[in-house]
């Protein structure tokens, strides 16, 4: 098996049109492998489907005139697909295929391939060559399948490494959105059905580089207020930044990596304890109450053994005008709930004794024992 | 600091509080697990331990109020006639013991009331504890909510919309 053969000229060679073709094909091939092997395939720009609100004449009923708009799509053969203009899906086209089908809302798969057209012949002919076109339009074909065919892309299976463009192309099943068909007519369209949706262009790369200075990772082409943004910086303070983007189209951080290693980040923070951290929360509860875990501890983290507690309760002495007023008990049980009665005496209301309920301040402290693996 | 009043769901009493720094926001499920042990020492030298169960209770976050924490009964989570509708934390008015009479358990308020008031009440019954529920009808003072108790002394809490709660040692 041979590798790809680059055409070579010599001075004097006779030129066939063999060896035109053969600079063409060699061309392709080599665009072909590198949109193939280094760019997962799909959608590149443009290609969405768009809506008219339309009117039957005969039926009074509305629907939708359904366009394909300009776009770019990269095949999983490498092939590029340009839809130059918007194109307006045939009704005539979709009931040829799915017109037999029991009505239903389920919205139907519409799909993009690649196709070639031969162009007519232009300038001087050759009394001895053939009289075959001498320009191919690389053109497309929109597509309309089953229901349930949407699947069949996850199906398709690239060609080898070293495989030349096909000529025709391959049909290869770009999915473009889906239609719903009503009475003769589509009446919506929908970019996603089923769980599949389209598939858009990507990249195989191990690394990335800014030339800039400043990498950034955002989740559509254009910025855009409030979405979300990674930013790697490279400027004399090297930072990552999370963060959502502003109406100036500068970030709001969010999360802030600086170079010295300081995290700085604008919410709440959660996660493992870290071995040998000691949380704490502290405050007041009545009699009764099962005191709160700090922040970032939870319950059964406490009941395996992984964090261990330690409690300390004050009771609270409400201040009184008269008689005496001591503590009875103020503890906290195994559950952390907490007992407090406090004794009262009056001398000047007689010998009796009461009880009653009270509360106590708190101080709880969360440790996690180094050896018990919490990170 | 806010504070965490755990309260009945139908009266609105509250029966405990927590107010706490570096913890997260709790539920009644966290503050009070299963049940609210709700504890009175009898004359007789016993201590009754009522069972308010979790399912009964809620939380409402407030600012802090120190003297919550002295007598939580005395406080109601409840809508204000000059503030936004949304519950608040308040003192509420007196209510007097209630008794037991032939009936079950007498509840009275001061004065009639003018619109049908909520009653939820623990009964102490040897280890067990009875709850029971009724409605003050509008413009009545009083109601006797049935119960079965033996003979002899019975904690009973006793919430009534809009009253101070009680906790208290009632004879059959």
């Amino acid at each position: 098996m041979t590798g790809p053969l680059r055409p070579e000229f010599r001075e004097g060679q006779v030129l066939a049109a063999a060896d035109l073709a053969a600079t063409v094909s060699y061309a392709r091939a080599t665009a072909a492998r590198h949109a193939r092997l280094s760019h997962d395939w799909g959608i590149a720009d443009g290609l969405t489907m768009t809506t008219e609100n339309r009117t039957d004449p005969a039926t009074n009923a509305r629907y939708v005139e359904v366009s394909v708009q300009a776009g770019l799509a990269i095949d999983g053969t490498g092939r590029e697909i340009v839809v130059p203009a918007p194109v307006v899906l045939s009704e005539a086209d979709f009931e040829a295929v799915n017109g037999a089908d029991r009505p239903t809302t389920e919205p139907y798969p519409v799909f993009l391939t690649a196709a070639d057209r031969a162009q007519p012949a232009t300038g001087p002919t050759s009394c001895a060559g053939s009289a075959g076109p001498t320009r191919v339009e690389e053109s497309f074909q929109i597509l309309f399948r089953r229901l349930g065919d949407e699947r069949l892309v996850a199906d398709q299976q690239p060609p080898a490494v070293n495989a030349a463009p096909a000529a025709p192309p391959v049909q290869w099943l770009v999915l473009l959105g889906f239609v719903q068909w009503t009475d003769g007519h589509f009446t919506a369209v929908f970019p996603k059905a089923r769980g599949i949706g389209r598939r858009y262009v990507g990249v195989r790369a191990d690394t990335v580089s800014a030339r800039s200075g400043e990498l950034s990772l955002r989740t559509q082409p254009a910025v855009g207020e409030g979405k979300p943004a990674l930013v790697l910086s490279g400027s004399a303070a090297p930072t990552l930044i999370y963060g959502l983007y502003k109406g100036t189209g500068d970030v709001d951080p969010l999360m802030t990596v600086e170079s010295n290693g300081n995290l700085t980040i604008a919410g709440s923070f959660s996660g493992q304890i870290s071995a040998g951290s000691v949380l704490a929360t502290s405050g007041s509860a009545t009699d009764g109450m099962v005191l709160p875990l700090p922040s970032g501890v939870t319950p059964e983290e406490v009941a395996d053994g992984r964090v261990s507690l330690h409690v300390y309760v004050t009771p609270r002495i409400p201040p009184s005008d008269k008689g005496l007023t001591v503590p009875a008990e103020a503890t906290v049980d195994d559950k952390r709930r907490v007992r407090c009665r406090l004794r009262f005496y009056d001398p000047a209301a007689g010998t009796s004794v009461s009880e009653k309920s009270g509360s106590v301040d708190f101080l709880v402290l969360a440790t996690v024992a180094a050896t018990s693996g919490g990170g | 600091m806010s504070v965490f009043a755990v309260y009945e769901s139908s009266t609105g009493n509250v029966v405990g509080a927590v107010k706490a720094i570096g913890a997260t926001a709790p539920t009644a499920a966290t503050l009070v697990g299963d049940a609210l042990p709700v504890r009175l020492s009898l004359k007789s030298g016993e201590v009754a331990v009522l069972s308010l169960a979790g399912r009964e209770l809620a939380v409402h976050e407030a600012d802090d109020q120190p003297e919550v924490f002295v007598k939580p009964l005395a406080y109601g989570v409840t809508r204000l006639p000059s503030q936004p509708p949304k519950p608040a934390l308040a003192k509420l008015a007196e209510l007097p013991a209630p008794a037991f009479d032939n009936a079950g358990l007498l509840v009275t308020v001061p004065e009639k009331t003018s619109q049908d008031t909520a009653v939820f009440a623990l009964v102490s019954e040897g280890q067990d504890t009875l709850p029971i529920a009724g409605t003050i009808t509008k413009d009545a003072d009083h109601v006797s909510i049935p119960v079965t108790v033996s003979p002899g002394a019975h904690a009973v809490l006793l919430l009534v919309a809009g009253r101070v709660g009680r906790l208290d040692e009632v004879g059959k």
